[in-house]
C-alpha cells in the first residue's frame, strides 16, 4: 500500500515524547500487555482494571493494535485522562490516569 | 478526518434481504468470524485489511462489522479512503449488536 494507512485514521490521544513515556512506565500501577490482541479484549481489560484503581494511579496498556490507542480511551471514557506513546515500530503504550 | 456513517442491524438486515448489492465486511479474527458469523458476511481480519484495501474492487456500498462497532469505525474511513465513490458505513455496535438483535 503506498497511500495511507489504518493509522492515519486512528484518532489517537495526545502523544508523549520517549522521555515522558519512560517516566510514565516507571509511575504505573498497574501494567497490561495486549500485544497481539485485538478488540474487544483491550477495551474490556482497561475498563476492569481502572475500576480497581484510586484517582491519581496510572494505568499502562502496552499495544501493538493501532485501532486500540482510540478504542480503549473511548472505553474509558471519563474515568481516566489518555495519552499514547508510539515506539516507531508498531508498539504503543496508552497511558490511563484514573481521574 | 471525516466521519463515517453507521448503520443499525435490522438496516444492514433490510439491505440484506432484498438482495442489495452491497459489501458486508466483517474484519474480526478469523476465530472470532468462524465461531460466531453474521450471515452474508466477508471475513477480512482488520490485521489483513490494508493489503487489499487499495486493490480490491469494492461495491457502491460497503458496510463494515466489527466486534463491538469501534475498530470497524476506523476500518471504514480508511475504506472510505479508497473506495472511489463506494457510501461506506460502520455497523452499529458490531456483532453484538447483531447477535442481540
Amino acid at each position: 500500500m503506498t497511500g495511507p494507512s489504518l493509522d492515519d485514521f486512528v484518532e489517537m490521544p495526545d502523544e508523549v515524547d520517549d522521555e515522558t513515556a519512560e517516566q510514565l512506565a516507571d509511575q504505573a500501577t498497574e501494567t497490561q500487555d495486549m500485544t497481539g490482541e485485538v478488540c474487544p479484549y483491550p477495551q474490556v481489560e482497561a475498563k476492569k482494571a481502572i475500576q480497581t484503581l484510586d484517582s491519581g494511579e496510572l494505568l499502562v496498556q502496552e499495544t501493538d493494535h493501532v485501532p486500540s490507542t482510540e478504542n480503549v480511551p473511548r472505553a474509558v471514557g471519563d474515568d481516566a485522562d489518555a495519552r499514547v506513546w508510539r515506539s516507531g515500530s508498531g508498539l504503543y503504550r496508552i497511558f490511563l490516569r484514573k481521574r | 478526518m471525516s466521519g463515517v456513517d453507521e448503520l443499525t442491524p435490522n438496516e444492514v438486515r433490510a439491505r440484506l434481504a432484498a438482495d442489495a448489492e452491497f459489501d458486508l465486511v466483517d474484519i474480526r479474527d478469523r476465530e472470532d468470524f468462524e465461531d460466531a458469523p453474521i450471515d452474508g458476511a466477508e471475513n477480512v481480519p482488520v490485521d489483513e485489511l490494508e493489503a487489499v484495501v487499495e486493490e480490491r474492487e469494492w461495491a457502491d456500498e460497503v458496510v463494515v462489522a466489527c466486534y463491538v462497532g469501534e475498530t470497524s469505525v476506523q476500518a471504514a474511513r480508511l475504506i472510505d479512503h479508497y473506495a472511489d465513490d463506494a457510501e461506506v458505513a460502520s455497523l452499529t455496535g458490531g456483532y453484538e449488536a447483531w447477535d442481540d438483535s
